[in-house]
């Protein structure tokens, strides 16, 4: 659909002409882009819905009645009653809001802090101390669970949210994300601050922060799904029921010891989902546009 | 630490300042700046320094967590290469890596290539389709294995017109491994897609008129001047696939556990197993030792093949 400015006339007739026919009837590329499109929502909803229509179901629906099949009377509360008599679910669910959230605020605020001095002042070390904490993202979580348990039980955290949050409280990603945000702005801006009497952590708290409140939102929502989905090291600094994670619970929730009650683990999975499905739905927008913007150049 | 974009910014060169425009200039406020750098290098000192430095140490010894740790030199570093179990699931790893970037890279950029353009319900599409990346893995690892009950299971929907039924997914050493490289297409793609469709989107209009105006035709246009342009964002994908496929930990354990018979136990369960289960420190360590460096060579490599030439 070029437009050549010769042809400019011609062309917007004939536009209005396709655009009256296109309503009639869709082009054969359009109906073929969308019927894909449906195909590929559809394989990622289809898991989804039948573990909402598994909550209602009772054990034996699932071997004996169609795939679909919702029963007359849907089992759904007697399903969260099991779930609830079988794990603490609302303290997993608090651990990891506690867990995840203190991270993410305690990186949103050390972050800033050092990826600002990073971006806007020149001190003697500068160059070495960003360097290496980016290096620090080439290293897998993996390599360093060994002594980091050991440390963390040195230091006496083991089973206590201070060992959980602690060792993850400040990232790299983060750091670098925020001093890279804090580049584009202006040192004039810093300038004219100063001139009226602020100091530098006035500055960065009261004037350039909440400038820059998209890249903390964006940070915020990977550091908190991340966190929210971590399963490896509470698995491994946590021992008792106290401390357990929503994602911990869940994993040991489907051990063998409590048999497969079906219905019931679907109701669980579905608790737990529910929360971020909710909040997914009214904020899908930003967390789009935080995992958008990780590929683009900053 | 188990943030997902831990690979994000490894692309990005970083703009230190050049060294020769740095004219014996004075500092700039030196005090205030450590004071707001400070936390965050003793953090890094003590939780990923010391760490690494303690692992490397760590996997010349023997230690069992109780008693003090014995030095043994290399020996866990020799036995490791004649460990059955240890290459099994180094090979388990690299076919996992493998096959799922080779799965979810191009069905990622296909849906991004079918989004880049006004549509209808355009958004909605987009947000249903990256929606299984925010969920979490564990929870979604339990729908999976329901899904894949032999009877009744929801894959039914899939194989029954073909007529096939009864399939022991997780039990079956030849399908377990695509059971789960299923799920992480399921809970990938979505996201990369949008960082694919981020990319598309930066490229220029302008670009794809001019060649149409020579009259180029959408697989030219595509081969010339999407994929070129898009070079950045595969490294990156790449890069970032790479990283997260060969640490996957939460979905095998909630899945398979490692199973049937090892198929599944790709190296950070097996490093987990060993350390925790088995209290082998030190074997466990030089397995991870090993494992990140060889991630290291391959990000390397792949930045020399893949780097755009500027």
């Amino acid at each position: 659909m070029t437009i050549t400015a010769s042809e400019n006339q011609a062309t917007a007739v004939r536009r209005n002409a396709k655009s009256r026919r296109r309503k009639l009837k869709p082009d054969p590329q359009g109906i073929l882009i969308h019927a894909l499109l449906i195909f590929a929502s559809a394989i990622i909803v289809s898991p989804l819905l039948w573990m909402v229509v598994t909550t209602m179901k009772e054990q034996q629906d699932i071997f004996t009645k169609p795939l679909w099949y919702i029963p007359p009377q849907p089992r759904l509360f007697e399903n969260i009653q099991h779930v609830f008599n079988k794990i603490d679910f609302i303290r997993y669910f608090l651990n990891s809001l506690i867990v995840s959230t203190s991270i993410t605020v305690l990186d949103l605020f050390f972050s800033s802090m050092c990826g600002f001095a990073l971006a806007k002042y020149r001190f003697p070390g500068r160059d070495i101390v960003f360097g290496s904490i980016i290096a620090t993202m080439m290293i897998p979580f993996i390599v360093i669970l060994v002594p980091q348990y050991i440390l963390v039980r040195d230091l006496g955290w083991l089973d206590s949210y201070a060992g959980l949050i602690i060792p993850a409280a400040i990232s790299s990603f983060g750091i670098f994300m925020m001093r890279q945000a804090f580049l584009g702005t202006p040192d004039e801006l810093l300038e004219a601050a100063r001139i009226d009497g602020a100091s530098e952590w006035r500055i960065l708290f009261q004037i350039v922060l909440p400038m820059h409140v998209p890249s903390l939102i964006s940070l915020a929502i990977l550091r908190f799904l991340g966190e929210w989905d971590s399963l490896l090291w509470p698995l491994v600094v946590t021992n008792g029921e106290n401390m357990r994670t929503m994602s911990l619970g869940l994993a040991l929730l489907q051990d063998d010891r409590y048999g497969t009650d079906i219905p019931m683990l679907m109701t669980a999975a579905t608790l737990a989902l529910f929360p971020i499905v909710v909040v997914y739905a009214f904020l899908q927008r930003y967390f789009i546009k935080s995992v958008a913007g990780s590929g683009l150049k900053q | 630490m188990t943030e997902p974009m831990s690979g994000a910014a490894s692309l990005q060169r970083p703009s230190l300042p050049m060294k020769g425009r740095r004219k014996k200039q004075t500092y700039h406020y030196p005090g205030t700046a450590w004071l707001m750098v400070a936390p965050a290098v003793l953090f890094f000192c003590v939780f990923v320094f010391y760490p690494v430095a303690n692992a490397i140490y760590v996997s010349f010894t023997s230690w069992d967590l109780v008693s003090p740790p014995k030095f043994v030199g290399l020996r866990n570093y020799i036995r490791l290469f004649s460990d059955k179990s240890f290459l099994n699931s180094a090979l388990v790893t690299i076919y996992y890596t493998l096959i799922l970037i080779a799965l979810e890279l191009p069905l990622a950029l296909g849906l991004a290539i079918l989004l880049d353009r006004k549509i209808k319900a355009r958004g909605l599409y987009q947000a249903i389709i990256f929606a299984p990346a925010v969920l979490t893995m564990v929870a979604v690892a339990m729908i999976w294995r329901v899904v894949y009950t032999p009877v009744g299971g929801l894959y039914l929907m899939f194989t029954e017109p073909f007529g096939i039924a009864g399939l022991q997914w997780l039990n079956d050493k030849d399908l377990a491994m695509p059971a789960v490289l299923i799920v992480s297409v399921w809970k990938n793609v979505g996201y990369y897609m949008v960082i694919f469709l981020a990319g598309l989107q930066a490229i220029p209009t302008s670009y794809y008129e001019a060649a149409r105006m020579d009259g180029a035709g959408s697989w030219k246009l595509f081969r010339h001047i999407t994929l070129p342009l898009l070079k950045p964002f595969i490294l990156f994908v790449t890069v970032v696939s790479i990283i997260r496929a060969s640490q996957a930990f939460s979905l095998f354990y909630s899945l398979t556990n490692g199973g049937p018979a090892s198929a599944t136990k790709v190296l950070p369960y097996m490093i987990y197993e060993v350390a925790f289960g088995f209290n082998r420190m030190g074997y466990a360590s030089a397995m991870a030792v090993v494992m990140f460096g060889v991630l290291l060579v391959l990000t390397a490599i792949q930045f020399r093949v893949l780097r755009p030439q500027s």
